[in-house]
């Protein structure tokens, strides 16, 4: 262990030779440290015995960024923070909604101007102000840190997940369903960017799992489907679904057909007709 | 000689032919929003007020030049030549043009132009004409037109004014803040329907409250001529407490809400607000012998350069404007004192800079700076950075010269190469003693050339 110079702190793995650490649990992080072998199995072995010893409450957390966050990049300042507040502590390992939404703090910025241009007060004054005077906001307060982004979204992460920032019933239905799934860190960010109808199932987010939230066309696509017709779509053009991966490879065939409907997309795809993009010119 | 030019009036305004103009006619638009000179070839054009008219003719001539291929150093004379050639034809084209324009838009122009000298294509709305009391006062008024010129920065200062202070603005900050924001006022947008309602009360566009009051009216009434027009746009922003209307001390205060605007803290209002136009003219003439400098009150950059200076000044005062001067132009020089101190101190002991090689200039207005306390000295009295060049001139990589010729002063720099690197007055600024100065070291280097040549050979006959 001494010649690696690999230590233990706050629940993290620490390099001292080059002041760097990682999670305890990042295992490619942590052999990405080292040029040989040798010495890469070594620390795999140190890992482990850090692993055995460490408190519950660290494996815990680490467990539930493995299955739902992006273990190589989540930002270490926030897992100490995390580790430190008991109430978003046991929130985060019970909901992985606010995995996605702890990894990326600045989406409380949009969140909050949402909020204050959907306020009612906000919009009746708005109409006595003369029709020509344009408003801009700013924020007042600095979230980048996680001593000031994470009490908030302890308070109010069910609000940053709805389209409207108030909770509704179908979006609590939707969360409870998709609560034991791993791996759909990308699928929460596009919560907020519509409104979740009974219509939504757990098969619409695996598909949006593997598409960015820029993605405006696609996710409509995929939510003008019902549950039923997306499975179907599914079993035409790539047999039957085994796990979430194969969801995302059906998402990811489908991208850059334009304004079509998935079933038209599908029989071009069955016809051999390429993606927009492809057409050679 | 011998080439002619045709003046030819048009359906929309006059052209300029000939057979010299080997790319086309050159055009010449006459519209109520002002003059546009088009270049068909090109494709270019140039906008122009409807009374400029010597643009008008600097830019029918360049036109006509630029088509002809003439060296670079004779186009300059050509295009006076050819504006004398053309001069009477394009002037009574020109009037006749106008002549045909309705004559409230020409009165408008006219006074826009008297007020303000330039292009305002984009000043005369739709619907302006229309308004008779409007057109009378913009014609009679020098404010009037001055507010027209402004009116978009002015109605958007009363609007902005006028939301910042309603209850909605200040509830609605509320709210923002309950959401962790600041609510702030982005682009206000105007169209004709507004600029019409504004400019029917257009005094009150002067006031910070959106409502004239006496002393602002009588200002208004009486304003003086020879203030930059922007500058305007800094009245809403002041209350007046007397009617100005004499051109420097209104232009005094203008400036200083310009510096207010930047510096909040910036002081000395009631003397600045308080001043008239003979102690302002005595106090900038103290000023200016004291920084030997010259200071116009006639020339609105030297008046902002005066109220620059007052409020470096920290202290409040009581007195008028000519004992601030006094107060700050000692507190200059304390500072200046204090620097030289300092640097001194940094520079450790006086010491010798090096001699050139040949005879010093024997003129009794070219001093060598001997001594590096000396070139510090030079910096602290002209102002300018020339004592960071103290130990340069120690190791003789410069040599440095006070000029003193016909009441003014230079520091001139001369290379061991005796090449003037620099000339310059007290702020840099160029004076007559800059210029003899340069003049005659220029012959005096001349030797040190040949000097410095004929050592770097010496030099080059060592064998390694």
């Amino acid at each position: 262990m001494n010649h690696l110079n690999l230590s233990c702190r706050n629940g993290l793995l620490h390099l001292s030779r080059y002041n760097i650490s990682c999670l305890l649990i990042n295992q490619e992080t942590l052999k990405s440290w080292f040029d040989s072998p040798a010495d890469q199995a070594a620390a795999l072995r140190i890992q482990q015995d850090f692993l055995a010893d460490c408190p519950a409450r660290h494996r815990q957390l680490q467990d539930s960024i493995q299955r739902h966050g992006d273990v190589s990049c989540w930002p270490l300042a926030t897992y100490q923070m995390l580790y430190r507040m008991k109430d978003l502590h046991d929130l985060f390992i019970n909901q992985p909604a606010v995995v996605s939404l702890c990894e990326q703090g600045n989406s409380i910025i949009p969140h909050l101007e949402q909020r204050m241009t959907a306020d009612p007060r906000y919009q009746s004054l708005l109409k006595r102000l003369p029709a020509n005077v344009k408003l801009t906001s700013a924020t007042n307060t600095h979230w980048s840190t996680p001593d000031r982004h994470l009490p908030y979204i302890g308070e109010h992460w069910l609000d940053m997940l709805s389209d409207s920032g108030q909770p509704y019933p179908a979006l609590n239905h939707l969360l409870e369903q998709l609560q034991p799934i791993a791996g759909l860190r990308t699928a929460y960010r596009h919560l907020s960017a519509f409104h979740v109808s009974s219509n939504i199932s757990p098969l619409h987010m695996y598909m949006l799992s593997s598409i960015p939230r820029g993605d405006s066309s696609l996710r409509k696509l995929i939510l003008n489907e019902s549950a039923d017709s997306l499975l179907d779509s599914y079993q035409r053009l790539q047999g039957e679904p085994t796990c979430l991966t194969d969801w995302q490879t059906f998402s990811r065939r489908i991208r850059n057909f334009g304004e079509l409907k998935l079933p038209d997309v599908v029989d071009r795809i069955l016809n051999g007709v390429p993606a927009d993009e492809e057409i050679p010119f | 000689m011998g080439v002619t030019y045709e003046v030819k009036r048009t359906e929309q305004g006059f052209q300029i032919v000939s057979e010299k103009l080997s790319k086309g006619p050159i055009d010449v638009l006459c519209q109520e929003q002002g003059l546009t000179i088009e270049n068909t070839e090109s494709g270019s054009s140039e906008n122009l007020g409807l009374f400029e008219f010597h643009k008008l003719m600097y830019g029918i001539c360049r036109e006509s030049i630029s088509q002809q291929n003439y060296p670079e150093q004779q186009r300059h004379w050509q295009i006076k030549r050819l504006s004398q050639r053309l001069y009477k034809d394009i002037l009574n084209v020109w009037r006749a043009t106008l002549a045909e324009l309705p004559e409230t838009i020409l009165n408008i122009q006219r006074a826009l132009y008297a007020a303000s000298p330039g292009n305002h294509r984009n000043a005369v709305f739709d619907g302006l004409a229309n308004n008779a009391y409007a057109v009378r006062d913009i014609v009679q008024l020098r404010a009037a037109a001055h507010a027209l010129l402004n009116l978009d920065t002015l109605i958007r200062f009363q609007q902005k004014n006028a939301v910042e202070h309603s209850p909605e603005y200040q509830a609605l900050q509320n709210i923002a803040k309950e959401y962790h924001r600041n609510v702030l006022i982005g682009h206000i947008e105007i169209d004709d329907t507004i600029r019409i309602a504004y400019f029917s009360h257009w005094p009150d566009l002067y006031a910070p409250d959106g409502r004239t009051y006496r002393s602002l009216n009588r200002t208004l009434a009486a304003l003086p001529g020879g203030l930059p027009s922007r500058l305007l746009c800094q009245l809403p922003k002041l209350q007046l407490h007397k009617p100005y209307t004499e051109r420097l001390p209104l232009l005094l205060l203008l400036l200083w809400s310009i510096q207010h605007d930047r510096h909040p803290e910036a002081g000395h209002y009631d003397v600045i607000a308080n001043a008239d136009t003979a102690s302002i003219k005595r106090a900038m003439q103290r000023l200016a012998t004291s920084r030997h400098i010259k200071l116009s009150s006639r020339r609105t950059v030297d008046v902002n350069e005066f109220v620059q200076t007052l409020l470096d000044y920290p202290e409040a005062t009581h007195g008028g404007i000519v004992g601030l001067t006094d107060a700050c132009i000692d507190w200059h020089r304390a500072q200046n004192e204090r620097t030289l101190a300092e640097l001194l101190d940094r520079l450790g002991e006086d010491q010798a800079t090096q001699r050139p090689p040949i005879e010093l200039p024997s003129s009794l207005h070219i001093h060598f700076l001997e001594r590096t306390h000396a070139v510090i000295q030079e910096g602290q009295e002209m102002q300018h950075c020339i004592s960071s060049y103290a130990k340069a001139t120690v190791q003789g990589h410069c040599y440095l010269f006070h000029i003193d010729y016909q009441d003014t002063q230079a520091t001139v720099e001369v290379s061991p190469q005796g090449h003037i690197v620099q000339s310059k007055g007290p702020h840099n600024k160029p004076t007559a003693a800059s210029v003899w100065g340069r003049k005659q070291l220029k012959a005096w280097g001349k030797p040190l050339n040949t000097t410095n040549n004929s050592s770097t050979d010496n030099d080059s006959d060592i064998p390694f």
